[in-house]
This record gives C-alpha cells, structure tokens and sequence, in this order.
C-alpha cells in the first residue's frame, strides 16, 4: 500500500471540523476517581454485612451487603494495574456466602444528578449513547452485570447489561454503551442522579433483569447469567481506568493528576488528618489517635454560653457535611482550661465529651462548647467531614 | 447492611440555646448531623422521625467543669 505523507501545510484549514474529530478532548469523565489514586478513608478494611460498608476506602466509592447479603471481603487500594494505572480497586473474599431472595453485593459510585444533567448526553434519545469503559481482572471468570440506576426518575428505572471475564487474572478491558430512553430525568441539582454498580452477587429476587434494557419491573441489577463472586476464597477482582462519557464509543483514559482528583474528591470527604493520616481515636482516654490538629485558639469560650472557633474547608463541599469526631479512646476532643488567666505551659490538656464541632452551611465547622464554667483557651482533635450523596 | 439506614441514637445539640445540630450514631459511626436537606444523614433522621422510628433527644444538660 503506498503511503501517503501528510503535513500540516497539506491539509486545508476547512478539512478539519469538529464533527470529524472523535474525541472531546476537554474535560469528558463524568466519575470521580476512576483510577483510584485518591484513598482518603482507608486503604484497607475487612468488610462484611454492617461493617465497613458504605465509603470506607478510595474515595467517592460505594460498596454494600445489600439487604444483609452473606460473605467477607477485604477491600483495599491496591498497586496491581495495568500498564499505564498506579492503582485499582481489590476485593478479596475471605468468607464465601451465596446470596439468596433479595440479597445483592455491589460496589458503585452515586453520581450527582447536575453532572449527568448537563454532561451533554441527549438522554431521552434513544439514538443518544453515553459509554461506560473500564479495566477488571479476576480469578473469577464468567458473566457479570453492569448498570446504571437513575435516581431521579423515581421508581425502579435501571440499564442493566452483561460483561464477561474470559480470562482468569488477566487485565481486560470492558466497554459498555447505554442509550437515551424517553422517560429519563436528570435534576438540575446536587442530589442522587443515578448510581453506576458493577454487581459481584445477586439473589433470586433480584435476577431478573433483561440485558442491554432498561427496565422498571422491579428492583433487579442483574440477569440471571451473573456470577456469584463470593462462592470462593480464592477470588479476588480488581478494576481501575473507569471512564463514563458522552458517545456510543469510549476514548482513552481521562488522565488526572492526584491534586486535581484529590480536590474534587473533597467536594465529598475531607478530614483534619494529613492525606495518608487515617482517623483513629486514640488508645486510651487521656491519649489521641491519628489526625489530631491544633484547634485555633478559642474566642469567646467558656462561661455558660456555647463558645466557637472556626475552620474554613478547603473545598466547599457539594451539602453541609456531617462531622465524625476523633479524640481519645472516647471520641472526646481535648482543650485547655486556665479560669480567667492566660494558659501557661503549665496547663495540661484535659479532655471532656461536651466538645462538640458542626457545620454550618457557609461550609465553616464551629466548635461548641457545651461544658460551663472556666474560659476554654483551645481545644484540639481530629474530625471528618462527609457530604457524600 | 439493611435497606434501611440504622441509626440508634439522636440528640439535639444546642448553640445558644437553640437546636443547631443532630448528634446521629449512623451504621454505628457518630456524626453531627446539620440542617440540611441535601444532607443524606438529616434526609434519613427526618425520614425515621416522620414515620415514627426515630426519637429525637433533648439536648444534654450542661455540667460543670
């Protein structure tokens, strides 16, 4: 075949048009740590119905028993990627359980509604596609089930469809296109708009999906074709490189880099801690754990009025959060307390539970003292704050 | 975990004198909840409370030092 060399001088300015360019090459990713570099919460917990369920790992990340379903995992960040990713996301199953009725064992992200809204997908176009990529790799070949559950259109109204692992402890890679359907919403608005779920368990109330369709029969997230993960000790399954955007064909990874995704995350989750500083209460009640910070000095506090010191949030986050105190062995914070003079090296930190800390809804956390009786000078513990969806 | 959201305890948190916040153990983690109904944990509380599943306590009396 004869080659035909082309430069830059050669192609006229009006061949190129943006119709012909396949890819966006702006900001196209709709999920949030899709290579999972960002692991604010943990980077290794043992799961099961009850316990560490929930966000518990990499950030923006779900995962769930769903309905008590059976088994034990340990969920964890891990450095096993393909070429190209630092990191995935493990699930090893340490204690098998088959799901039965309306169990369902699933890990997803919940995507705001605004983000789908105006994404540019023409959703209720059936023509319209909006594709899911991603790398997975397990010891557990066979069928699984991918999909999407949207919010708001209320009800049951789910895309599910099919995917298959054909080698064992292989990386692959998995594309998947959904189309518009007439009857989908998307809010204007920072609330649940769908959750994407790759499901590793189903019951059999909970089969009964048609692949590749949206449906609204019932509450199904899978065929009757999916794999029960759980069956074995020796499974484990990884992914990474998750990419949903607009378009029947997916283009390359969306590369971020760990600041840009760390900042995004935190529209979500923040914490006092260092980034690799998980929050832990200390050992014992006069000690703290991990992520302890010197409090600002407390203005104001003490007497019978509730006294406060403030914190702005380094992101503002996408609700008012809800804050998790980390203190001693009691979850208490700690402060010093010097009557009406100034504190001196002399004083000693003393912790008490009546040290509360909140958010308002400027995204600033307030300190609360709820004790009476001598001027508090400051106070110092850990908190997380979680806006998650 | 459960369809439902377990939380088994809730109290008001005062500041000033008045309810400011929701002191929540949620899926056994304690949180203080805001005011804030795009605030899952608050949509959850209000959720529990209206039908009857959750009590939410009074604030706690203040000690002293």
């Amino acid at each position: 075949m004869a080659l035909i060399k082309l430069n830059t001088r050669s192609i006229p300015d009006n061949a190129v048009t943006p119709a012909k360019v396949s890819q966006n090459l702006g900001r196209r990713n709709i999920i949030i740590n899709g290579q999972f570099q960002v692991a604010q919460y943990a980077t290794s917990v043992s799961s099961t119905d009850g316990t560490n369920e929930d966000y518990t790992t990499v950030d923006r990340w779900f995962f769930r028993y769903g309905n008590n379903a059976p088994g034990t995992m340990t969920i964890s960040q891990s450095d096993d990627a393909p070429v190209g990713f630092a990191n995935s996301w493990k699930f090893d199953v340490t204690a098998t359980g088959t799901s039965t009725g309306n169990h369902h064992t699933l890990f997803s992200q919940f995507i705001e509604s605004e983000h789908l809204r105006n994404c540019g997908w023409d959703y209720t176009n059936p023509n319209s596609y909006i594709t899911l990529s991603f790398w997975i790799k397990s010891s557990k070949t066979g069928t699984y089930c991918v999909g999407m559950d949207a919010n708001d259109v209320g009800g049951n109204f789910k895309f599910v469809k099919e995917y298959t692992i054909n080698s064992a402890n292989v990386w692959e890679k998995k594309t998947i296109s959904m189309p518009g359907h007439a009857s989908l919403v998307f809010n204007n608005d920072n609330t649940r708009g769908a959750e994407l779920g790759w499901n590793l368990a189903s019951g059999g109330d909970r089969d009964n999906a048609t692949d590749n369709t949206w449906h609204t029969a019932d509450a199904s997230r899978v065929t009757a074709n999916q794999v029960n993960f759980l069956d074995s000790t020796n499974n484990d399954l990884y992914i990474t490189g998750v990419q949903l955007e607009v378009g029947s064909e997916a283009t390359d990874f969306e590369r971020m880099s760990f600041s840009e995704e760390l900042a995004i995350c935190k529209r979500y989750f923040q914490k006092s801690g260092d980034y690799n500083q998980y929050m832990t209460n200390g050992a014992s009640t006069t000690q703290f754990g991990t992520g302890a910070k010197a409090w600002a000095p407390c203005v104001e506090w003490g007497g019978h009025t509730a006294g406060h010191a403030t914190h702005i949030l380094s992101v503002e986050m996408r609700a008012t959060p809800s804050i998790t105190k980390y203190g001693n062995s009691q979850a208490y914070w700690g402060y010093i307390s010097s009557g009406g003079s100034a504190p001196t090296s002399d004083n000693t930190l003393a912790f008490h539970q009546h040290l509360y800390i909140g958010a308002d809804g400027a995204g600033l956390l307030g300190v609360n003292n709820q004790a009476t009786g001598s001027t508090i000078w400051g106070a110092m513990g850990g908190w997380t704050a979680s806006a998650e969806i | 975990m459960n369809s439902t959201t377990n939380i088994t305890s809730a109290q008001w948190i005062q500041v000033g004198g008045e309810n400011k916040f929701i002191n929540a153990t949620i899926d056994g983690q304690v949180f203080m909840v805001p005011f804030d109904t795009n605030n899952k944990h608050y949509v959850e509380i209000l959720k529990q409370v209206a039908e009857g599943d959750l009590t939410i306590d009074a604030a706690p009396v203040l000690d002293e030092e």
